[in-house]
């Protein structure tokens, strides 16, 4: 070890600390309304409500490969896809605004998006 | 160093690459981070930039990344593992003339795994045309230090040895 690997350590840590810290900050914490957005191959594919009652399995059927995914109180899980490494399976169930679910192989991302609704509590006349 | 020798230990550093991606595939490490790995094939690289040059650990790397998808990988997979480890051995390659004697093997080490995971997080961006992906960057960071450290210090006993063989010309 030298004084150069020490300072590498130190500035790539907190290039991460930074990056950790933005996206923190930028995660949107104002919503009254969650949305799972499915995308294959950068297109947004379906787009769906979560409520806590939600049960529903999407199959994702492509030239690329077929996934499974169930969405379920008030978040998202990809339970099954035929991809190799299964990563996408592992990553188990995601619900806050900002989380994804990304299979490569596959090029299906599921990303949770908050929502913020005007909702008109009152009105005077 | 002549070049049927040249031509044999090549060959020789590809097999024992392989033999490291396969292993590697065994252990189940990723702490839930997705895309994380030990990254042992970079013990390889990294010898193979002491020993040789550019030249020969160029083609260390790509016939490593070639083999090791035939063995076992899809194209997506060969773009990923090829955009990780050509970055990768570029970016330690320039270290190692920049940083000459102020860097140790780790600090090289540990470079060599961030832009590893740099690179393939970029062409995972790419592929599924979506930036957010990087979301999962300040993680990989992390796990590319630690990874880096052992590999490093791995590769620093490695070189040692051989050294004491006098077969090689090491300049570490």
């Amino acid at each position: 070890m030298k004084k150069l690997d020490l300072i590498i350590i130190i500035i790539v840590l907190s290039i991460a600390l930074a990056g950790y810290l933005y996206i923190e900050y930028e995660r949107d914490t104002d919503f009254n309304n969650k949305r799972a957005e499915i995308y294959v191959n950068g297109e947004l594919y379906d787009s769906y409500q979560l409520t806590n009652d939600i049960d529903e399995e999407i199959i994702i059927e492509t030239e690329l490969g077929r996934n499974i995914i169930k969405l379920y109180n008030n978040g998202a899980d990809i339970i099954d896809s035929d991809c190799p490494d299964k990563i996408c399976v592992e990553d188990g169930f995601i619900s806050n605004p900002g989380e994804m679910l990304v299979c490569l192989p596959n090029k299906v991302v599921v990303e949770i998006k908050g929502e913020k609704e005007d909702e008109i509590d009152d009105t005077t006349y | 160093m002549s070049r049927t020798k040249k031509i044999v230990i090549i060959a020789l550093l590809v097999a024992q690459a392989l033999v490291l991606y396969l292993v590697e595939r065994m252990i189940p490490f990723n702490f839930g981070i997705p895309g994380a790995k030990l990254g042992l094939a970079n013990i390889i690289t990294l010898v193979s930039l002491f020993i040789f040059g550019f030249k020969e650990t160029f083609m260390v790397v790509v016939l490593r990344v070639l083999m090791s998808n035939l063995m076992g990988g899809s194209i997506s997979s060969l773009l990923f593992s090829l955009s990780g480890g050509l970055l990768s051995f570029f970016i330690m390659y320039l270290l190692k003339r920049i940083g000459k004697d102020k860097i140790s093997i780790i600090g090289i080490s540990i470079v060599g795994a961030v832009f590893h995971n740099i690179g393939q997080i970029l062409m995972a961006a790419f592929v599924i045309h979506n930036l957010k992906i990087v979301v999962y960057l300040p993680v990989l960071l992390i796990s590319g230090v630690a990874t880096g450290f052992f590999v490093g210090i791995t590769v620093s006993y490695i070189l040692k040895i051989l050294k004491n063989t006098g077969l090689f010309k090491i300049n570490y």
